[in-house]
C-alpha cells in the first residue's frame, strides 16, 4: 500500500528524494496512477498553493515543493500519457520572445500540472508561431510569462494576434500587473503561480 | 535625527514635467522608478493651486507623487520633504586595494561611471591628489540599466537627454578635480553606460542576442561629448553587453591567475573565472534588493541607513543619525544574525510566526522583503556555483569588487549562503576605477585591455541547466 500521507508530506517539505522513492515504489507496486496523482501529488500541490495565497508560504518554499513535485511527475509522465488519464483541459505555457527567464514559468507549469491540467511547456523565447503551434495541438489557454520590461510589450502582440479566436490568453511575470493585462486586453492575469491556477480554473469553468 | 527639513516652493505652470522643473532649480527628486509612479519615493505635498493626477483634479492640500501630477492653475505652492529628494553624501568607493600606479609625469583623471554612482580621482606622478564622487543624474530615468535602455529607445531626444545627464554629473566631478590642466581622462563603466556616454543608441543591449553596438570606443576629445575638458578621453573597452569595461578594467588590473575569480556584486552581478580551460564570464542578474529597491524600508548606503545589524536594537547607522531605513550590508547582517538566533527558519520565515519585524522605531522588514533578499543572494551564489560546475573546477581565491563588497560583513555573507564557504576572499575595492586610472596614466595600456576583451568566453547562465537547481537550493538559509 502506498503511504499517500507520506507522499503529500514529502512534496510539502520539498524533499525530492523521498518523493522519488515513494513514487517509484508505488509504480513498482502497480499502484493506480490516478490514485498517486489524486490522493498524493495533486492535493499536496493544491495545499502549498493555498498556503502561498494565504501568505503562509513564499516563493522559496513554493519552488522547493514544486521541484520535488516535478521529480515525481517525471517518473509518472510516461505512464500518465499511456493511461489516457482525463485531464481538466490543455494549457500551453511559454516565456515570450526575447526573454529567457523560465524559473517562474516552470513553476506555473508545475502548479497547473499539479492542479490536474494537461500542460504543454513551450519553453522560452516563444514567438507567435510557437503559440500558434500550441493552439494547433489543442491548447485552449495560452499562459505567457515575461520577466523583462523590454519583453512585456510582446504579450500585447500575442493578445492582438489571437483576437477574435476561441483561445484565451493569460499573462504574468514579475513586472506584469493586472492593469497591464486590462490595458492590452488579456483574458486574465495571475500575480503568482497559484494565481495562474485560479485564473485557469475560472476560464475553464466559464467555457 | 532623521532629516525632517521641508522645502516650500512656488511653482509656475509649464509644459515641462514637475520633476524636471524641480531638478533644474536644485531639487532633484528621488525618481528611482524612472517617474512611472510605481515606487512612491517622490511624495510631495500640494498646498494650493489646482492640480490634476490621472485626469482628475485633486483636492488640496494633499500628498501626491510629484512625477504624476500636473499644475492646472498659473501657480501653485508645494512642500518637498528632504526624504523625497535624491540622497547625497552616500558611501561611494574610490579605493582599490592592490598594485601601484604607473609613473606618469602629467596630471590625469580617471572615472568609474556606474549606473547609480560616479567616482573619479585626479592622479599626478603616481599619487592620487584628490577624489570626488556623485550620483549619476541618469537615476531620474530609472534605477536600473534596462530602464535606461528603454528610455533611450523612446526617441533620439531621450538618448540625448540620458547622455547629457551623465555628462552633467561627470562635469560636476571634473570641476571639483580642476580638470583644465589634465592631459588625459580615462573612463570605465558598464556597457550600457559607456554606450550612452558616447551618444550611441543602446537598444541592441536590451534584446536577444545582446550584441553591443561597440565594444572598443574611439578616443575622443572630452569636449566633443560635452565634457568640460579639452583632454583626450579614453574609454575602457567592453567584453560583452553585460560584462562591460568596468569588468575589463578589473580583469586587467588583477591579472586573474588560474583558479582565481572576480565577482562584482551589484544589481547585475558579474563573474569572471580563470578556469582550467581559460577565462569564462557570466552575468547573474541579482536585482537591486541589496541597494534597497523593492524593500519597504530599504535604502542605499546613505546617511540614516542601518549599516550593520548585530541583534535587536543593536545596530550602527551611517552618519550617526536616527535610523531611517536599512541598506544592503545591514540586511545581509540581519539575515545571518537572526537565522543564527533561530528567529528565521531556513525558508526565511520569521519565528515565531508573524509578517514583520521592527528593527527601530521607523524601520521594519516584512517577510516579503526577506523573500526578495533571498532571491538576490541566491542569484549571486547560483551564478558562481553554476559557472564553476560548468567548468568542472572550483575557484580557490575570489576577489570581490564593487562598493557593496567593501561594506559587507564577509562572514555573514558566507553564513547566509550568498558566497560559497571554503574559499579565500579578497576585497578588491573599486577595480573599475583602478583600471581606468592605469589607462589614464599609461595610454598604451589600451593594447592590453583590447587583448583582454577577446579572451573571456561568455556563458549564458540560462543555458546551464544547473543554474535553476542552484538558484532554488540557494534560496534557503543554511
Ligand atoms: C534568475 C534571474 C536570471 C537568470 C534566469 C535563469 C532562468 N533559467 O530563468 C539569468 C541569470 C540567466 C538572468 C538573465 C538576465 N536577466 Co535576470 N533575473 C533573475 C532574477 C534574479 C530572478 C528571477 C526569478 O527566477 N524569480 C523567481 C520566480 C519564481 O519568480 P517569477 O519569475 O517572478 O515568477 C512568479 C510570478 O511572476 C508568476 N508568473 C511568472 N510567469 C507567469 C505567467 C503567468 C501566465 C502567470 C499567471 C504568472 C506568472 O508566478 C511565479 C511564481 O510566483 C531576477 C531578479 C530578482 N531578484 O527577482 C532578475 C531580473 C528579472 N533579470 C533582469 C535582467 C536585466 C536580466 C538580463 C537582461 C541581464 C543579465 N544578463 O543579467 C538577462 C536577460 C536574459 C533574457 N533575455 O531573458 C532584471 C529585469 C529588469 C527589468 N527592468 O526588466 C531583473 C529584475 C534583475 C535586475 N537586474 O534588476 N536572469
Amino acid at each position: 500500500m502506498t503511504d499517500f500521507a507520506a507522499l503529500q508530506a514529502a512534496v510539502l517539505k520539498g524533499n525530492r528524494n523521498d518523493v522519488k522513492d515513494i513514487v517509484q515504489q508505488a509504480i513498482d507496486n502497480q499502484e493506480d496512477i490516478n490514485a498517486i496523482l489524486d490522493r498524493g501529488m495533486i492535493p499536496a500541490m493544491r495545499e502549498i498553493g493555498e498556503r502561498f495565497s494565504r501568505n503562509e508560504a513564499y516563493v522559496p518554499e513554493l519552488l522547493i515543493a514544486a521541484r520535488a513535485m516535478q521529480a515525481g511527475l517525471t517518473l509518472l509522465e510516461p505512464l500518465i500519457a499511456a493511461s489516457g488519464r482525463k485531464t481538466l483541459g490543455k494549457v500551453a505555457v511559454g516565456t515570450v520572445k526575447g526573454d529567457l527567464h523560465d524559473i517562474g514559468k516552470n513553476l506555473v507549469a508545475i502548479m497547473l500540472k499539479g492542479a490536474g491540467y494537461d500542460v504543454l511547456d513551450l519553453g522560452v523565447n516563444c514567438d507567435i508561431g510557437k503559440f500558434e503551434e500550441a493552439v494547433a495541438q489543442g491548447a485552449s489557454i495560452l499562459a505567457c510569462s515575461s520577466l523583462l520590461t523590454t519583453t512585456m510589450p510582446y504579450m500585447k502582440e500575442v493578445v492582438e494576434h489571437f483576437k477574435g479566436r476561441k483561445v484565451k490568453i493569460i499573462i504574468g511575470g514579475a513586472p506584469v500587473t493586472q492593469d497591464y493585462a486590462d490595458e492590452i486586453g488579456a483574458d486574465g492575469y495571475g500575480e503568482d503561480a497559484n494565481g495562474a491556477v485560479k485564473i485557469v480554473d475560472k476560464l475553464f469553468q466559464e467555457a | 535625527m532623521p532629516d525632517k527639513t521641508i522645502h516650500r516652493l512656488t511653482i509656475l505652470r509649464s509644459a515641462e514635467p514637475l520633476p524636471e522643473v524641480l531638478a533644474r532649480h536644485g531639487f532633484p527628486l528621488d525618481l528611482r522608478c524612472g517617474g512611472k509612479g510605481t515606487c512612491g519615493r517622490c511624495l510631495i505635498k500640494l498646498l494650493n493651486g489646482r492640480w490634476e493626477c490621472d485626469g482628475q483634479e485633486l483636492p488640496v492640500p494633499i500628498q501626491a507623487k510629484a512625477c504624476q501630477v500636473r499644475l492646472l492653475s498659473d501657480s501653485g505652492e508645494i512642500a518637498i520633504p528632504e526624504i523625497s529628494l535624491q540622497q547625497r553624501n552616500g558611501k561611494m568607493s574610490s579605493d582599490w586595494a592592490f598594485g601601484s600606479l604607473p609613473e606618469c609625469a602629467e596630471p590625469v583623471i580617471a572615472i568609474d561611471l556606474g549606473t547609480t554612482t560616479i567616482a573619479a580621482v585626479k592622479i599626478h606622478q603616481g599619487r592620487i591628489l584628490k577624489r570626488a564622487s556623485c550620483y549619476n543624474a541618469q537615476n531620474r530615468f530609472g534605477d536600473n540599466i534596462i530602464a535606461r535602455i528603454s528610455h533611450a529607445e523612446g526617441s533620439a531626444e531621450s538618448l540625448v537627454e540620458l547622455q547629457r545627464a551623465a555628462v552633467a554629473s561627470i562635469n560636476e566631478l571634473l570641476a571639483e578635480l580642476e580638470a583644465e590642466n589634465v592631459s588625459r581622462i580615462a573612463i570605465a563603466g558598464n556597457t550600457v553606460m559607456s554606450t550612452i556616454l558616447h551618444g550611441i543608441d543602446p537598444s541592441p543591449l536590451g534584446k536577444i542576442p545582446f550584441i553591443p553596438p561597440l565594444r572598443v570606443f574611439p578616443v575622443r576629445k572630452a569636449s566633443e561629448l560635452g565634457l568640460k575638458a579639452e583632454a583626450p578621453l579614453y574609454t575602457v573597452p567592453a567584453i560583452s553587453a553585460y560584462i562591460g569595461g568596468d569588468l575589463t578594467a578589473g580583469l586587467a588590473e588583477l591579472r586573474l591567475a588560474p583558479g582565481e575569480m572576480l565577482v562584482d556584486i551589484g544589481t547585475n552581478c558579474e563573474i569572471i573565472f580563470h578556469a582550467p580551460q581559460g577565462l569564462v564570464c557570466a552575468a547573474a542578474a541579482a536585482g537591486p534588493a541589496f541597494e534597497g529597491a523593492g524593500i519597504h524600508c530599504g535604502m542605499r548606503a546613505v546617511d540614516g541607513a542601518i549599516e550593520h545589524y548585530f541583534g535587536k536594537d543593536k545596530f550602527s547607522v551611517i552618519g550617526d543619525t536616527d535610523p531611517k531605513g536599512i541598506c544592503g550590508s545591514g540586511m545581509l547582517d540581519f539575515l545571518a544574525v537572526e537565522r543564527q538566533a533561530g528567529h528565521l527558519n531556513e525558508f526565511g520565515r520569521l519565528q515565531p510566526q508573524r509578517e514583520t519585524v521592527a528593527l527601530a522605531p521607523e524601520v521594519f522588514l516584512h517577510e516579503r522583503d526577506i523573500a526578495q533578499l533571498l532571491k538576490a543572494k541566491a542569484a549571486v551564489a547560483s551564478g558562481i556555483l553554476a559557472l564553476e560546475e560548468h567548468c568542472q573546477s572550483q575557484a580557490g581565491k575570489i576577489f570581490l569588487a564593487g562598493g557593496f563588497a567593501q561594506y559587507l560583513n564577509l562572514n555573514n555573507a558566507i553564513a547566509i549562503g550568498m558566497l560559497p564557504a571554503g574559499r579565500e576572499y579578497c576585497i578588491a575595492g573599486n577595480t573599475s576605477l583602478a583600471g581606468a586610472a592605469h589607462l589614464a596614466c599609461q595610454p598604451d595600456f589600451t593594447a592590453t585591455l583590447e587583448k583582454y576583451i577577446e579572451s573571456p568566453q561568455e556563458i549564458h547562465l540560462n543555458s546551464l541547466p544547473a543554474f535553476e537547481d542552484h538558484f532554488i537550493d540557494n534560496l534557503m538559509l543554511s
